[in-house]
């Protein structure tokens, strides 16, 4: 078995939550939003980030506005949508469901 | 010191090196595919390329004059390489649509079979043939065109024949982990060849220099018996120029591998971050020897001398090759033009002579045209539609290869059948003749004086009504009686038995007057009948004991001939069999029991010359054999008389000689008084001095 394949599933599996909530508390852009997921140590490439973001826009998730940037090209400010809040509400209660199960099982009770 | 380029990317202008931007290519490249078949690729791509100008704008407004390799690697090892994106598994992905795991797969198959051949514009160094082949077997071009030049007789034609068909889009694949084949520097030896195909090969280095050296080491072994041909002295001999060649061109061809990339691609290794890391830091320990080493920049240049050349030569010889088919299109061209009026005789009026036509100018004076057009414009720059004229070209061509085809499947209709030959008779006025002279008839006047005639082969005159074919055997023979006859066969054919029967009955005038046979010298062709490939077997039988002559009219196209032994009359073909004898026209022969012999006893006419130098040598010799024995009685006489009287009275006279003998017998005479034992030196010294000796 490829440990590495598990632990990049459980990964992925998380991603998504992360990112949605780190939008929520704020609109960002996509590089802020790697820098905050690499200050919580659940680091993150640009490549999968992107991708990520263009499919959950796709899905009316999220929502994004152009703004000027004096220095470079203008850059996406990626923003929460109705759809996405409840989405995430939705994943807020399933992890908290999988965080509660995975605690009971890791840790036994002693008889 | 390296080039730098401006790009427009994502909007902006980003001065950037070369090889950076190569890098930065490639990426994208890898990016494309590998988003091919997700929704929305455009974007995410454009995101990461927007990401991607975000950053190079901040590198230039530090204070940096352009985006280097290094700063493009820490770029790209940032986003990540697709491989390391964490996609969506289907879960996710049939939430919103997309399943990119059949995708992937979709894609590489796709990849591998849309792949075409094509000529490889960029990777090119004469026409991109090789660049392209390889491309498509994805393996590197360097192989393919070693191979082609190592088999450059036999590659060649094949060569032209991709340049000229296979289309020149450069289908290049890019930012595929493609494997290349370098010179190792690094680790070389001589020149670093075997390093390299080593790396390519991924075989221990040694292996390549010792497959090289094999043809060496037996030179080795038997030092002391340099004997050439015995094995494996042989073996060696015969492989060693040829190892030695090909490490040569090798060194030549190959490219070295002078950038990270580059030695990266050598060995195989995927070309991104991680990798090109490691490399850099190993280089920079070689870094001292490089810089003291000059690596000669030779190799590369000498390249493209030699392919400069060959493109030369390779033009050239196409040149002379296009101007030799237009000429002889052009020929065949104004020789059918010059034939046309010919075609009355040869073709049925009609449809056939129409298709005679069509042919002619479809056929032969197209590609003249044609070519002729295409180099035109070739040289003065291409404008317009080409491709219509080609097509155009083309159609009229094959039109008329349909035209002379159909011409030729009716011609040859009519000339499939011969009808039987038969033979006939010829009354001789005297058949007792003691000789006999063939000759020709004379033609009327009109044919000879006519200004309008002009020798033609195979038609001996052309009067433009008709023309007379002079297609006739005569063959020679022993009669079995005591009197000359004559007999001969008549022959044409036709598209049946009974039409060649028919065409057969054409007038043939054989006549004696005389010991003169008159032969008419050639066929008549008109128009009504054609030409219909009409002959004539004559046979002549000349009792033993009798002469016969035919007359140089006669044998203008050697189609005289004699025959000896059993008949072959029966099996077309036996013309090619029969006994040919040297014999000549002019000439008189009489008939023996064995066989035609000359009258005036040569071997034949040549011999003439030989004969009379024999005889005059002879001669000669003879004389000179005469004189020798002349002069030596003289000598002899004198000898004695000298023998005779030796008293001193005498001593002081002797008898004036004057002698001019040939030289052969001094010589003798020298000898003999030599050898004599009554030697007297005194008075013979006289004699000897008077001779001259």
């Amino acid at each position: 078995m490829d440990i590495q394949n598990t632990q990049s599933q459980m990964r992925k599996g998380v991603l998504e939550f992360c990112i949605l909530s780190i939008i929520r508390q704020g609109e960002v852009y996509p590089s802020d939003i790697v820098d905050k997921m690499k200050a919580a140590d659940l680091s993150i490439l640009e490549g999968t980030l992107y991708p990520l973001l263009t499919r959950l826009k796709n899905a009316e998730l999220l929502t994004y506005r152009w703004v000027e940037s004096s220095s470079g090209p203008p850059r996406k400010y990626f923003s929460m949508t109705e759809k996405g809040l409840i989405f995430y509400e939705e994943l807020h209660a399933t992890w908290n469901e999988l965080a509660q199960a995975v605690q009971a099982l890791t840790q036994p009770n002693n008889p | 010191m390296k080039k730098v380029i401006n790009i427009n990317f994502q909007g902006r202008v980003v001065p950037i090196e070369e090889t950076a931007f190569e890098m930065l290519q490639n990426y994208t490249d890898s990016l494309r595919r590998f988003f091919a078949n997700e929704e929305g690729k455009d974007e995410i791509i454009n995101d990461i390329e927007g990401r991607i100008a975000e950053l190079f704008a901040e590198i230039l407004k530090k204070g940096n004059s352009c985006i280097t390799d290094a700063d493009v690697e820490a770029i790209i090892q940032s986003m990540g390489r697709p491989e390391d994106f964490e996609t969506e598994e289907a879960s996710v992905h049939s939430q919103l649509g997309a399943n990119t795991s059949n995708g992937e797969q979709q894609q590489q198959q796709q990849f591998a079979q849309g792949r075409r051949l094509y000529r490889n514009a960029n990777d090119k160094i004469l026409a991109g043939v090789c660049g392209g082949l390889a491309n498509y077997l994805n393996v590197d071009p360097i192989l393919v065109r070693i191979i082609f030049v190592v088999l450059f007789s036999i590659a060649f034609i094949p060569y032209i024949v991709i340049w000229a068909l296979v289309p020149s889009e450069a289908d290049m694949q890019v930012g595929a982990t493609r494997k290349r084949l370098f010179r190792d520097e690094d680790n070389k030896f001589i020149s670093g060849v075997c390093a390299g195909l080593a790396s390519y090969f991924n075989v221990n280095v040694w292996v390549p220099r010792l497959i090289f050296l094999i043809p060496f080491i037996s030179f080795a072994f038997r030092w002391n018996h340099w004997d050439m041909f015995s094995f494996p002295n042989f073996f060696s001999i015969s492989f060693s120029p040829g190892a030695t060649l090909i490490y040569i061109i090798l060194w030549i061809v190959l490219p070295v591998a002078k950038t990270t990339s580059e030695k990266l691609e050598m060995r195989g290794e995927k070309v991104d971050v991680n990798s090109i890391k490691n490399t850099v830091t190993e280089d920079l320990k070689g870094f001292p020897n490089r810089i003291a080493q000059q690596a000669s920049k030779s190799g590369s240049s000498l390249g493209r001398i030699i392919a400069i050349i060959a493109k030369v030569f390779l033009y050239f010889i196409m040149a002379s090759v296009l101007l030799s088919v237009v000429a002889a299109f052009a020929g065949f061209g104004i020789a059918g033009l010059g034939l046309l009026p010919l075609s009355d005789l040869i073709l049925k009026d009609g449809w056939q002579s129409w298709l005679a036509i069509i042919g002619l100018v479809l056929f032969f004076w197209v590609p003249v045209v044609g070519i002729i057009t295409w180099g035109i414009r070739r040289l003065t720059g291409r404008k317009g539609s080409k491709g219509i004229l080609a097509y155009a070209f083309s159609a009229l061509w094959i039109g008329g290869w349909i035209a002379m085809i159909l011409l030729v499947a009716s011609l040859s209709k009519d000339f499939r059948r011969t009808n039987a030959r038969s033979f006939e008779q010829v009354a001789l006025s005297n058949a007792r003749v003691d000789k006999l002279e063939i000759r020709n008839s004379d033609y009327n006047d009109t044919f000879f004086y006519n200004s309008h005639r002009f020798r033609f082969e195979p038609f001996e005159s052309i009067n433009f009504d008709s023309i007379y074919v002079p297609n006739i055997d005569i063959i020679i023979e022993k009669s079995n009686s005591d009197s000359f006859t004559v007999r001969y066969a008549r022959q044409a054919n036709g598209s049946s038995v009974q039409e060649a029967e028919r065409l057969a009955q054409f007038a043939f005038n054989i006549q004696q007057k005389d010991t003169i046979l008159t032969v008419d010298k050639g066929i008549h062709i008109n128009s009504t009948d054609k030409f219909r490939n009409q002959r004539v077997t004559m046979i002549v039988s000349v009792p033993v004991g009798k002469k016969i002559m035919v007359h140089e009219d006669v044998n203008v196209y050697d189609d005289v001939t004699i025959q000896f032994g059993p008949n072959h009359y029966n099996d077309e073909f036996w013309r090619y069999n029969r006994y040919r004898v040297e014999w000549s026209t002019g000439v008189e022969y009489i008939m023996t029991t064995e066989g035609l012999k000359r009258v005036d006893g040569k071997k034949s006419n040549n011999d003439s010359n030989a004969d009379e130098s024999l005889e005059e040598y002879k001669k000669s010799r003879e004389k000179l054999e005469q004189e020798l024995l002349e002069k030596k009685r003289e000598l002899e006489q004198m000898e004695r008389e000298l023998k005779q009287v030796p008293d001193t009275t005498n001593r002081y006279k002797y008898k004036q000689v004057v002698v001019n003998p040939p030289k052969a017998s001094e010589k003798i005479m020298a000898t003999r008084l030599e050898k004599s034992d009554d030697y007297i030196p005194y008075p013979t010294a006289f004699i000897l001095m008077r001779l001259g000796c």
